[in-house]
């Protein structure tokens, strides 16, 4: 396979700030993202010339940096899916005449590390908060709908569409659709066929019945996965957990069509005390029915409604890990991950932190956006309006700017005021606004992630009072 | 004839630029899950993901 860098997106070299700009020259909406990349991604992007294929780029990425065939193939991997939607697939018309990749390698001392995109990389639409299920383990209040139809939804499909091409052109990569239950949007596998037509891979999140002519429909839409929530074998479990008679036999059916029309299904079980010693028969099944992957959330802290009661204890923990390793053995063609398992990278130099209003962007059925969902109190973390705004200028308003990155005197009084690594928090850490609105009232104040633990000494001296 | 191996490998020497430096290399390869606290939908884990409260 090989890939081509667009002919209308420009790599510029910067040289003196150390970075390149990567742009589209004359692009259909504005304001347009202007990215800024290291001299290597750049380089890369520019070895796209749909001539090479990608294997021959990571030879010659792998021969000019002295690095592992693999660790290259990781980085062009992850090149160009971050970067997709300025490539192409096979030849262009003409090579890119902006884009030498010899002259793209120049010395650098840029700090790359900041979270902040010229654009979101991902969107999160949480299409309706109805849904048809109950689920117990739930850490949202969804509005219960038994006939099936969401009633809030305030984006029409013709808007929808809008956006999609907008997010196709500033370079979004992904759209994660939750809920509630998103399927309950009776036109939604026509818009995720919008989505796919516009190169964004589509990650819907469900545990609705589809089937028959919805089944052939979602196949023909292009999906590339559908992500199920099934959270064991038994029926009697999913239908307690879900809090619906019959659930299990709506999702299995849905599995079994996925399985009959080739739709890869990434299995999305939640582990919980009621469950996780499933987890077995789970992996059965889903082998039986052609699961290539299982993506495990294990019940836990939640900044929404929570019951210990289906925290899974620290003994079934160790008999799941256990149990996964003699799994994979039986069922190889399974891929079993955990979310935890993924590396944790910059959080490992600056803490954990969130990337929402960074890196991705959340929008609410009502087509407005928030840095977090998980606010619900008044609109405070709210940035824009979908029903009126583009994407790019909610991504830029000034609410996002003063949300993410306010001045030292906006923290005046809390401990941030007078913090050495007020910039870092705000610049590479990316700040919990939710955790910080709920101790402190308002964004501007140390979140639960806080470094220095500032956030923990407030939290248990309250806890004491 | 130098090729694009050789002439990518001077550029790159002369420019010291390298990937095999951990914080250049994971940033290069970096593949953030913008929504990974609960891109299940659910909330955190014990990675990543707001703590537990209750307003």
């Amino acid at each position: 396979m090989s890939l081509a860098l667009r002919t209308d997106v420009v790599l510029r070299k910067a040289e003196p700030e150390g970075y390149v700009l990567l742009y589209k020259r004359e692009p259909s909406h504005r304001p347009s993202p202007v990215f800024r990349l290291h001299p290597v991604q750049a380089m890369v992007l520019a070895l796209f010339d749909g001539t090479r294929s990608v294997e021959e780029i990571a030879g010659i990425v792998a021969a000019v940096f002295d690095r592992a065939i693999d660790e290259a193939r990781r980085l062009l991997d992850s090149i160009s899916r971050r970067y997709r939607q300025f490539l192409v697939e096979g030849q262009v018309d003409g090579a890119n005449a902006n884009a030498d990749p010899v002259d793209l390698v120049f010395p650098t001392r840029y700090d790359f590390r900041g979270i902040r995109e010229p654009a979101p990389m991902a969107l999160l639409w949480v299409v309706t908060e109805c849904c048809n299920k109950r689920c117990r383990y739930c850490y949202k209040d969804a509005r219960f709908v038994a006939d099936d139809c969401a009633t809030d939804l305030a984006l029409s499909a013709a808007r929808v569409a809008e956006l999609i091409a907008e997010a196709s052109e500033i370079g979004v990569t992904t759209m994660v659709l939750s809920g509630g239950e998103p399927f309950l949007r009776p036109d939604l596998i026509d818009l995720i066929a919008v989505m796919v037509d516009h190169g964004i891979e589509v990650v819907p999140i469900t545990k609705a019945r589809i089937t028959g002519d919805r089944m052939k429909a979602l196949v023909r839409s292009g999906a590339q996965s559908l992500h199920l929530s099934l959270d064991s074998h038994r029926p009697e479990t999913v239908d307690l957990l879900t809090g619906v008679p019959g659930a299990f036999d709506q999702i299995v059916a849905t599995l079994r069509a996925a399985a009959d029309h080739g739709l890869p299904v990434v299995l999305r079980p939640v582990l919980t005390s009621f469950n996780v010693r499933d987890f077995e028969g789970l992996v059965e099944l889903a082998s039986e029915l052609k699961v290539a992957e299982i993506l495990v959330d294990l019940y836990g802290e939640s900044c929404g409604r929570h019951d210990p009661i289906f925290e899974v204890s620290t003994e079934d923990y160790r008999w799941l890990r256990r149990t996964c390793v003699e799994l994979a053995e039986r069922f190889p063609r399974t891929l079993t991950q955990f979310k935890f398992d993924r590396p944790l990278q910059a959080a490992d130099s600056v803490g954990r932190g969130c990337v929402e209003g960074s890196r991705g962007m959340t929008i609410l059925p009502d087509g407005k956006v928030t840095k977090c969902e998980h606010w619900r109190f008044g609109e405070e973390l709210t940035y824009g309006d979908l029903r009126t705004q583009s994407i790019m200028e909610a991504w830029e308003s000034d609410r996002i700017a003063q949300i993410n990155s306010a001045p030292r005197e906006a923290y005046a009084g809390t401990v941030c005021g007078r913090c050495k690594k007020l910039a870092d928090c705000n610049r590479l850490r990316g700040r919990c606004s939710l955790t910080a609105m709920l101790e402190y009232h308002t964004p501007f104040a140390p979140d639960a992630y806080c470094p220095i633990g500032a956030f923990e000494k407030r939290s248990s001296h309250a806890a004491d009072a | 004839m130098e090729t694009i191996v050789e002439k990518l490998q001077r550029r790159a020497n002369d420019a010291n630029l390298e990937i095999d430096r951990g914080e250049v290399f994971d940033l290069l390869v970096a593949a953030w899950c913008p929504f990974c606290c609960r891109d299940g939908g659910r909330g955190g884990n014990e990675n990543c993901g707001p703590k537990q409260l209750e307003p």
